[in-house]
């Protein structure tokens, strides 16, 4: 038994040590990071990841994606301020808190450290105050404002609408959430409820559910990303509500682009997180290599409706979007 | 004549030895102090800024803050209970400063007395309801946690609450740095540590609280107040999770409701790696605060070297059994040599 626990202990040890190793190796090259709020864990970011990953390879650098298991701000700053300690020849961060990411990011650009903001930025009344070099993304608030409008003609005056939102506290989706409302409130005169599902699928199909009974008069769920479109996918079909409660989403993934295609769901922004995250590398990379100033790159609201839901999902099974 | 004086002056020095190694090794922090050696061995050898002063003030920064629950909630687990709601507690006492601040008006200084106080009260809630229900703290404290982030999250409607104003109190609390990267707060973190060492190792109450985790009916028979021991560490577990996230809104200017989710179990861990036992008795505040060291020198050293981040994960459970195991076998030869 001792024999056994042994084995284990120096096989875990070895795995550390052995992938500590392979990193060591690298560790004189030019280094990029790109730090977001939240980690490959959720869809959404592993496509970013690839994006870095893929603009390090193209480009000969060593680029590196970090975020903290959940919607974690104080450990975000925590991983910049130790990539900054790093020596990183440049950083991209979402600008996840306004008041939190100001003081680091001037103290990177002090350094000599060149940081882009991707994803989300600090709202419209705190603009310029945080001394990024350039914003690759899309404006969340716009964005909310935009699907709504998506989905004006098929709903009736005072019509009732649930936001879903899976991150309560996270400033994109509750711009998102802000945007949408707005219009819905504004245009329709109908009655909007932001209803925390959390981002466990489980507890968000019965929280729906739940509500659902309660106001049999819903007439559309809004999402804010995949993982709450996911269980609200499954909880639509498996109800048979498709048709009698409309839902409209953010980002891409394979099950959304499905619902899509089934007419469960009417359409999802796209908003091209590939790009933010390939983009951040290289416009870092020309500016350490040749002292090109980054740019503000806007990485589109598109929205994927039926008629174009093809095109996209090959690309999106591949990881790309 | 002695015939053998060298060889009995040798075996007394044999025995000095071995006493200073029983002394050393006696201690419950050595095990979190080699695994604390070790990380920063792997992180130098890997990594020559990690050793910056710039980098150790961003460890000792983040160990502040940690720590400081992890100071509370090994006060607690000597005394034999347990709080799962100080990461909600953190979060809530953090956001009623930033909210009294910038929506109330009310003058900074008489907000952070509420907010601790309503930390506090939290605290008392838990031990009241634990020691007059008589239901595990485990219990009482998950529902506490689960309730008070509800509470946080319907008061902020879900959104972050920032402090834009230049606030001299939240300077003082966590904004401002003493040298380099190190903030202020990692020096209230250092003094608090230091007073609840003196407490515990130094007076009649910290014997009060080991003899109160340890075997209950003899501590009652030798009239130590159990229930009030207990009680006044539920509150002082409470007041130190708040006063943290006190000191995160110094350092941040934010707070979001969502924040400090991790912080429990990071409390629980930092306190298991330094040597504090699960079932009370047993345990020091100075092995949770180089517990919390470790654990913040894993975080920032990951990310220095370019690791994925959910790596700290494995790293901080490996640790974890690692150190506890280390401590039982010191235990167990300590106890054999004797």
């Amino acid at each position: 038994m001792r024999r056994v626990v042994g084995l284990l202990v120096i096989a875990c040890l070895a795995f550390m040590v052995g992938g500590l190793g392979t990193l060591a190796s690298a560790a004189d090259e030019m280094t990029f990071y790109v730090i977001a709020h939240a980690g490959p864990g959720d869809p959404f970011w592993a496509v970013v990841q690839r994006g870095v990953q893929d603009a390090g390879k193209t480009l000969g650098v060593r680029a590196i994606f970090q975020g903290p298991a959940g919607y974690n701000v104080p450990e975000q700053v925590s991983m910049f301020r130790a990539a900054m300690a790093a020596g990183a020849a440049g950083i991209a961060t979402t600008i996840s808190d306004a008041k939190a990411w100001a003081e680091p990011i001037r103290e990177a650009r002090k350094r000599g450290i060149p940081v882009v903001a991707i994803n989300c930025k600090e709202p419209v009344e705190l603009k310029g105050t945080i001394p990024y070099m350039a914003y690759i993304g899309m404006d969340e608030y716009e964005a909310g404002k935009m699907v709504a409008q998506q989905l004006l003609p098929k709903l009736k005056k005072g019509a009732r609408v649930v936001v879903a939102i899976h991150q309560a506290g996270h400033v994109g989706l509750e711009a998102r959430a802000k945007g949408i409302t707005e219009v819905i409130t504004k245009e329709l005169g109908g009655k909007v409820e932001k209803l925390d599902i959390t981002q466990d699928a489980t507890q968000a199909i019965g929280i729906l559910r739940s509500y659902l009974k309660a106001n049999p008069d819903t007439a559309a769920i809004f999402t804010l990303g995949p993982l709450g479109a996911i269980p609200t996918i499954k909880m639509l079909r498996d109800d048979g509500l498709k048709g009698k409660v409309l839902m409209a989403s953010f980002d891409l993934d394979p099950t959304v682009i499905q619902a899509i295609k089934d007419g469960i769901c009417e359409g999802t922004v796209d908003q091209q997180q590939y790009v933010q995250g390939y983009m951040a590398v290289v416009e870092l990379y020309l500016h350490a290599k040749f002292k090109l100033n980054p740019a503000d790159y806007d990485t589109g609201r598109g929205y994927v409706i039926a008629e174009t839901a093809d095109v996209v999902e090959t690309l999106v099974k591949q990881g790309y979007r | 004549m002695n015939r053998y004086p060298a060889a009995d002056s040798s075996h007394a020095g044999v025995r000095r030895a071995g006493s200073l190694a029983r002394s050393v090794l006696g201690h419950r922090e050595v095990g979190v102090a080699v695994a604390l050696i070790l990380v920063f061995a792997v992180f130098f050898s890997m990594k020559r800024q990690f050793l910056g002063a710039g980098t150790l003030g961003d460890i000792v920064t983040v160990a502040a803050e940690l720590g400081t629950v992890a100071v509370g909630v090994s006060f607690l687990m000597i005394a034999g209970e347990m709080d799962l709601s100080v990461g909600s507690n953190f979060a809530l006492s953090g956001m009623i400063l930033a909210m009294l601040i910038t929506r109330a008006g009310w003058s900074p200084y008489l907000a952070f007395v509420v907010a601790l106080a309503c930390s506090a009260c939290i605290g008392a809630l838990n031990g009241a309801v634990t020691l007059t229900a008589r239901i595990p703290s485990f219990i009482t404290t998950l529902g506490a946690m689960m309730f008070w982030r509800g509470v946080g999250l319907f008061l902020t409607q879900g959104w972050p609450i920032s402090v834009f104003a230049d606030v001299p109190l939240l300077r003082w609390l966590g904004g401002g740095r003493v040298f380099s990267t190190l903030h202020i707060s990692a020096v209230w973190w250092l003094i608090l540590g230091g007073a609840f060492w003196m407490i515990l190792q130094k007076t009649a109450y910290g014997n009060w609280v080991f003899a109160t985790g340890g075997k209950k009916a003899a501590a009652r028979a030798l009239g130590v107040p159990v229930v009030k021991v207990k009680l006044v560490n539920f509150v002082l577990a409470g007041l130190l999770a708040g006063l943290a996230g006190c000191l995160q809104l110094g350092r941040m200017g934010s707070m979001s409701p969502v924040w400090g989710q991790d912080l429990p179990l990071e409390a629980i861990a930092a306190a298991v790696v330094g040597g504090n036992s699960l079932n009370g008795g047993v345990g020091t505040i100075l092995g949770a605060m180089l517990g919390a060291v470790t654990m913040a020198s894993i975080r920032i050293g990951l990310v220095m070297i370019g690791a994925p981040a959910y790596w700290y994960m494995s790293f901080v459970g490996f640790i974890v059994v690692a150190a506890v195991a280390l401590n039982v076998k010191l235990g167990e030869v300590i106890l054999w040599r004797r």
